[in-house]
């Protein structure tokens, strides 16, 4: 049963935070260990790198809960996954994958393969690293957000899209400024 | 006639104003630092004279106030009443602002022009 129960690990932290009735809301100590797409277009990876959330499997292997937030509209708010990380091996693998969407308040499930991946998403590289290489977290652009529950982690989504989406406003701004000085002869 | 272009000359001197403290916060702070506060510009263009390239941005500066619509002095009820009436009028107002950037990358001026009295120029403190 506690197998079970770490097995569904970020199930549970995110279940726990939904639930009104909870008395004591399950908090992880979250960190931004990927970041990926585009204007509009973005996602997140967001680690719990709670000690006691790294749950040691048979064989050697750590599970790592794993949360993809998007930007996009008509996505689900995210996708939960349970990672496994083979630190000796230095291989990685999906073992559990649950779509939540704020309009149902429900995780449903959603298709991922198990195999141990040949070519891993960056992603997926970086969350290996994240458990293996914890002192390589900063070098590796990683960014801690702090202690809180996984419906607080949730919302910070939008703000870490508002603030991509400023940076990536501000770069197309300096290379228009770039081209104005590339039209003009250097006094 | 004179009152008009009292008002005209201290619109312009705090529209100088507003220049000033803009171009004094931001001199020779980087542009990224600029970009942080005002956002997107309306307008990137090129000032060959100056060896610059100007940012420009746009802010609404339209205002309300509360005006004298007109008076009453007449018999209401039996009495005779003096009655002013107010109304909110929309004035529309804005202010440009031009960021003038070297090829250091780094503010070396800011012109305002229009109503900016309101509009904040440089972050407080």
């Amino acid at each position: 049963m506690i197998a079970f129960t770490r097995h569904l690990l970020p199930v549970a932290l995110l279940c726990s935070a939904l639930s009104a009735q909870a008395s004591e809301v399950l908090k992880g100590d979250f960190w931004v260990v990927y970041h990926q797409g585009a204007l509009g277009k973005n996602q997140v990876f967001i680690a719990d790198g709670d000690p006691t959330h790294i749950v040691n499997r048979p064989g050697g292997a750590k599970s790592l809960g794993v949360y993809q937030l998007y930007e996009e509209p008509g996505k689900p708010n995210f996708t939960a996954y349970d990672v496994e990380i083979d630190c000796a091996k230095n291989r990685v693998r999906i073992m559990g994958a649950a779509d939540f969407r704020s309009v149902f308040n429900e995780l449903r499930n959603t298709k991922y393969s198990s195999q141990w991946q040949s070519k891993p998403d960056t992603w997926l590289v970086q969350s290996r690293d994240f458990v293996c290489k914890p002192t390589e977290r900063q070098a590796k652009k990683m960014e801690h957000l702090g202690v809180m529950s996984a419906s607080q982690m949730s919302k910070a989504g939008p703000q870490f899209f508002e603030i991509l989406n400023r940076e990536a406003a501000k770069t197309a701004i300096m290379q228009k400024i770039d081209e104005g000085f590339a039209q003009m002869p250097a006094k | 006639m004179n009152r008009l272009f009292m008002l005209a000359l201290l619109a312009t001197l705090l529209s100088g104003c507003a220049s000033l403290s803009a171009s004094s916060a931001w001199k020779d702070r980087p542009v990224g630092e600029l970009i942080d506060f005002f956002g997107v510009p309306r307008q990137i263009m090129v000032a060959p004279a100056e060896d610059m390239v100007v940012l420009r941005y746009v802010r609404d500066s339209s205002y309300v106030s509360r005006e004298a619509a007109g008076t009453y002095t007449g018999p209401q009820s039996g009495q005779l009443v003096h009655a002013e009436y107010w109304e909110d009028v929309q004035h529309s107002g804005s202010c440009e602002i031009n960021v003038f950037v070297n090829r250091a990358r780094l503010v070396q001026k800011v012109l305002t022009k229009g109503r900016c009295v309101a509009v904040e120029m440089a972050p407080a403190g």
